[in-house]
């Protein structure tokens, strides 16, 4: 499972978790078939990515690859990774800063 | 007070105790009138309405995306309906801590920055605290705000050393945790949790924002809830690269604070999604009048 932008949702894909809002009250269940009115509810809460059936989470090493690629993506990655100077080699932290580095390369790639 | 910060009182809140900031009298008396089970919402509201500011800033803040309300609210008592007395107590004590430190002209630390920081921090604390299950996530919002106020301290009342502080900081790439007790001899969390005792919060605050940066050292009282969850939050805001927290270095983590929580690497992405809308909302509520 991965998680998909909310501008890249199509009617008919299927939530594989369900979403909540700041508040963490759940605004779709799992297993529910995306539609319009879904996708504008989750723009009106301001929600950046949701999971969705069949898509693959992309590992920190395959983001970094595909942040190489673009000169501007770079930059940003290397300004995340100036912000974990000196950090613990901790899942905790890998797996943070995999999370930063996939919401910039999703907030660009938008 | 908790035993650890008796026997180590920063010599700087020691020396200048009395020219330490006091929580503002409407805090006192907004708590001292939720806690009384004869008050009314009414006496709440007048209590607010002393201070126009302050209204004007919570009816944003309860208005804004942050609460999600389906129709506005006008009035501060409608607000507390909508979203109660600890929530209030919480937007109240945000607005006066941040009214509470200007900027001086030779400051070292930029405010607006170190509140971003806070904010995050809050925003994180709190959102963490909700997937954890807790009954009051507002006090961990509030123990995420404070978590840093030493710094401030600081950067008030011994402006020239704390400026060293994050000079070496920058120049050695170290924690301004570490910077600080090479150049003051103690850092903001000991100078922080001192003044959180003196301002009468509770003692959960008052240890997560004195331990933060270490809630496991073995040698004293369990670490609490508050302590991890701060710990935690403290390095959300950091990777999420909201405000600036003075250090160079990333701060140490201490794994325990995690596992305590129980919680999965799909709550994290949660949590750190909703962290940066919330400081996102929260920074342009309270500072869009100071711009």
């Amino acid at each position: 499972m991965g998680r998909t932008a909310v501008s890249a949702l199509k009617p008919g894909m299927v939530f594989s978790k369900p979403v909540f809002n700041s508040h963490r009250q759940r605004l779709v269940e799992a297993g529910v078939t995306l539609d319009a009115r879904i996708i504008s509810l989750l723009q009106a809460w301001g929600i950046i990515d949701v999971e969705i059936q069949g898509v693959t989470e992309l590992t920190l090493q395959e983001i970094e690859s595909r942040m190489a690629n673009n000169p501007a993506l770079q930059q940003l990655s290397a300004t995340i990774d100036e912000r974990f100077h000196g950090a613990d080699q901790h899942a905790f932290i890998t797996e943070l800063r995999r999370l930063m580095k996939y919401q910039t390369l999703k907030e660009v790639e938008q | 007070m908790i035993p650890e910060l008796l026997t180590g009182e920063p010599p700087l809140v020691v020396e200048r105790i009395h020219e330490l900031p006091t929580l503002p009298e409407i805090y006192h008396r907004l708590v001292s009138t939720i806690d009384d089970p004869f008050s009314s919402i009414w006496e709440v509201e007048r209590i607010i309405r002393q201070d126009p500011a302050m209204t004007a800033r919570i009816l944003r803040l309860v208005n804004s995306s942050l609460y999600g309300l389906s129709a506005p609210v006008s009035t501060v008592a409608q607000a507390v309906r909508t979203i109660g007395y600890d929530a209030l107590k919480q937007l109240v004590l945000t607005t006066s801590v941040i009214d509470m430190f200007q900027p001086g002209q030779e400051s070292p630390l930029s405010l607006k920055l170190y509140w971003e920081h806070c904010l995050g921090t809050a925003a994180a604390a709190r959102q963490l605290a909700l997937w954890v299950g807790e009954e009051h996530p507002e006090e961990f919002f509030v123990a995420g705000l404070l978590h840093d106020i030493g710094k401030l301290i600081h950067n008030q009342y011994a402006p020239e050393k704390f400026r060293a502080a994050l000079a070496l900081a920058a120049s050695e790439r170290l924690t301004l945790e570490s910077a600080e007790h090479m150049v003051l001899g103690f850092s903001h969390n000991q100078t922080g949790g001192f003044l959180i005792h003196r301002w009468g919060l509770s003692p959960a605050i008052q240890r997560a924002v004195a331990y933060h940066h270490i809630p496991s050292v073995p040698d004293r009282l369990s670490p609490t809830l508050h302590e991890h969850i701060v710990h935690c939050a403290d390095l959300i805001s950091i990777a999420l690269g909201l405000g600036f927290s003075g250090s160079y270095h990333f701060p140490p983590f201490v794994p325990l604070a995690w596992e305590v929580l129980r919680l999965s690497y799909g709550h994290l992405a949660e949590v750190v999604a909703a962290t940066k809308r919330e400081a996102t909302q929260l920074m342009t509520v309270l500072f869009h009048s100071h711009a």
